[in-house]
């Protein structure tokens, strides 16, 4: 992403516009990086929310990420139309001692093989329901369904770590995990899922335990990932394999609409 | 109550760690706070032990309730 000034050359906001996004819903959107209120800041939020507005037919959405404790700043995004919409968590743990024995003989997690790719991709535009992009009015579900899809497709393609889920009676690929490798044995858990049939009966459990077991197994020490708190059940499943949690992070949205 | 119910209902309690008294002959996933996505998956498993079963993915899906995991025990 391309980051810019607000107001230019020398202002204190930071956007950029975010390209996945924009692709996938056909509007541009942008994010904001804010860390603190400060003088003259929604003055510089309204200038910019109106700089953004006009210059697209659909409208545009642009979305900040705050500490869900700054109330000051949340009351300043707020009176320029931005709506809360997720608030996010990040789960970390340690693998070197992570053990997993709740196995079930018809489920396998593996590396993900091209053949796979289909199924995966359809899983993924289809196995989300609380995101912040499903959760927002203003986006449809099919478009946030696809941002997922593409989100997935870009890992595969740029050789993120795939791993498929499979009931093994069937064949049948039932869950995905995408991860990517950080620095220091740190391994990034970006995206993961299980078909919407079977949620909320823990086989999500199986699949999470299974991963971590082989992130583990490939030299992986530290995992993290972020979870919506919306998602108690995902929230459980990973206190259940021992993370722990911490910087909760607040994903506000402001949808400008189109002037015409 | 049957037999079957009795000793389904001291499982459940167990795993789920609450009393028996609270689980009825319609219990689900549904009227049962503690019979959560994680619990449910350890029932799962306490099942296959305690009754020499295997379960597939779609029994784990679907044995959500009290009758519907009689009714499979009994065709088990």
């Amino acid at each position: 992403m391309l980051e810019k000034e607000w107001p230019p050359s020398g202002g204190r906001l930071r956007y950029a516009e975010v390209p996945w996004d924009t692709a996938a819903f056909g509007f541009p959107v942008y994010q904001l990086f804010v860390e603190a209120s400060y003088p003259g800041f929604s003055d510089d939020l309204a200038s910019l929310s109106a700089h953004l507005a006009p210059a697209h037919d659909g409208g545009a959405l642009v979305f900040t990420k705050v500490p869900p404790t700054d109330i000051e700043l949340l009351i300043a995004l707020g009176k320029i139309g931005f709506y809360p919409v997720e608030t996010q968590i990040e789960a970390h743990t340690s693998l070197a001692d992570f053990t997993w024995e709740r196995r079930f003989e018809g489920l396998q997690l593996r590396p993900a093989t091209p053949v796979d790719v289909p199924a995966l991709l359809s899983l993924a535009r289809t196995a989300f329901r609380l995101d912040r992009y499903h959760l927002d009015p203003n986006v449809s579900d099919q478009q946030a369904g696809v941002r997922l899809e593409k989100w997935l497709a870009q890992g595969i393609e740029r050789g993120d770590i795939v791993m498929v889920f499979e009931d093994r009676s069937s064949s049948k690929t039932i869950g995905f995990c995408l991860l990517q490798e950080r620095s220091d044995r740190l391994v990034d858990f970006l995206l993961g899922a299980v078909e919407t049939r079977l949620q909320g009966a823990g086989i999500g459990l199986v699949m999470y335990g299974e991963c971590f077991l082989a992130c583990r197994d490939s030299g992986f020490r530290n995992l993290v990932t972020r979870i919506s708190l919306h998602n108690v059940d995902v929230l459980n499943v990973f206190a259940e394999l021992g993370c722990r949690f911490r910087h909760p992070r607040l994903t506000v949205h402001r949808f400008i609409p189109d002037p015409s | 109550m049957s037999e079957p119910f009795h000793r389904l209902r001291s499982l459940i309690a167990e795993v789920l760690r609450i009393s028996e008294g609270e689980i009825q002959e319609s219990t689900g996933q549904e009227n049962l706070e503690a019979w959560d996505s994680v619990a449910h998956l350890n029932l799962m498993l306490a099942l296959e032990e305690e009754y020499a079963i295997r379960i597939g993915v779609e029994e784990i899906a679907r044995l959500t309730s009290v009758p519907a995991i009689l009714s499979h025990i009994g065709a088990s």
